[in-house]
């Protein structure tokens, strides 16, 4: 097992968001313009931002007074061979050349065979169309040559945008400005999906849940 | 400019951290005193929780209560309860449960935490009255104020003590429903 950092940059554009969890203070910042951007109804989450602890909103782990908590923010992982993908009859879903993953909303039935599919668990339902959503890395601001919202409106600066094969890029910029190890989500054991987005902390270090986040490399 | 003129309302005209007029009831300085159980107390018997609430991201008071993406973000309202607390009053995870005192009561879920201290419990603030099952919060706590150094100072500074909203004691049932 070795640490991203020490990785040799891959070929090909793959953006992705690279995200300091010991930066995020849970405030849903991203969530919420994440909504705005898409027009989502309310309740549809394409980012969500649970509590890594008890499982709880807000509550921790560890019995009193040794207890933690912190939180990780979940959206599409973007993968690498995403499992949505093939899950699809309707070729729906589609990987970008730049790497994103993004719904063809004239494509999509709502047949729900990609929501379990994913191992990640960040396929929303849209409860007025009734069509699957998945972040898209805000595709239409990036096509203007914007960042994604939730890069823009995170107020503790925790989430960092860029081609996580470029070496030039924010993302190995920030990856090599703080020693500490990237990880991956952990998809249930599944190698092949590769998800592409990043985590770094301190705290998951510590307080690793192998469950959640696998070292990356 | 506003309030340049004004002046506290202290016998020094200035903040007072040390307060003299209170040096014979040896609270010159803030201190610790125990809270009233009295004022709580249900048919004379003292009630062994304490209640807390805690401010949240989402509701500073009962302000963004009702905005809709909020309330989306937030469970509850539920009270928190240690297992060492539940256990032996057969409460278990997602019950509902009362909590009630000599002045009132107000009934919700319940949720199970290691992480909360042993003989206290806590309910996030910023609930109306209409996001419980029944009663509300605030019927819970006395408007009585009974630290000395706050009925001293009040006839000498005119200003009204804050109400003790973390001084509660009650106690928690389970509901069966």
């Amino acid at each position: 097992m070795s640490a991203l950092n020490d990785q040799q940059p891959e070929t090909g554009q793959q953006l992705g968001l690279l995200i300091d969890l010991d930066r995020c203070i849970g405030c849903h910042a991203c969530t919420l313009v994440c909504q705005e951007e898409h027009g989502d109804p309310q309740g549809v989450q394409r980012m969500k931002v649970p509590t890594i602890g008890s499982g709880h909103h807000d509550i921790p782990a560890g019995v009193y007074p040794d207890v933690w908590m912190y939180f990780q923010p979940r959206m599409c992982q973007h993968c690498i061979n995403p499992p949505c993908i093939e899950s699809c009859p309707f070729e729906a879903i589609e990987k970008r050349d730049d790497g994103v993953v993004e719904i063809i909303d004239e494509d999509c039935t709502g047949c729900n065979l990609c929501p379990p599919a994913c191992p990640y668990g960040v396929i929303a339902i849209n409860s007025n169309d009734m069509l699957v959503a998945i972040c898209d890395m805000c595709s239409t601001r990036l096509d203007e040559g914007l960042q994604p919202a939730c890069e823009d409106a995170c107020p503790g600066d925790a989430i960092f945008f860029g081609d996580i094969n470029g070496s030039d890029s924010v993302i190995n910029a920030q990856k090599r400005k703080l020693p500490k190890q990237a990880y991956v989500l952990s998809g249930g054991g599944n190698k092949d999906d590769q998800p592409t987005s990043r985590y770094q902390s301190q705290k998951a270090q510590h307080q690793a849940d192998t469950s959640i986040l696998a070292v990356d490399g | 400019m506003e309030w340049a003129e004004a002046q506290f309302r202290t016998p020094s005209g200035r903040l007072e951290f040390y307060a003299e007029e209170c040096a014979d009831l040896g609270d010159a300085l803030p201190i610790y005193r125990e809270r009233p159980r009295d004022l709580y107390a249900l048919a004379g018997e003292q009630l062994p929780l304490s209640l807390v609430s805690y401010h949240s991201k989402f509701l500073p008071s009962a302000t963004l209560n009702e905005v809709a993406t909020f309330r989306d973000l937030i469970p509850g309202p539920y009270v928190t309860v240690n297992p060492l607390d539940a256990e032996s009053r057969d409460i278990g995870e997602d019950d509902i449960v009362e909590i009630y005192n000599g002045l009132g009561s107000v009934i919700l879920h319940a949720r199970l935490s290691e992480g909360m201290r042993p003989g206290t419990i806590a309910v996030m603030q910023g609930w109306r009255r209409s996001s419980f099952i029944e009663g509300g919060m605030q019927e819970l706590v006395s408007g009585n104020v009974t630290n000395p150094a706050h009925l001293k100072m009040k006839p000498l500074t005119g200003a009204d003590p804050n109400a003790p909203l973390h001084d509660v004691w009650v106690d928690i049932r389970k509901v069966n429903t």
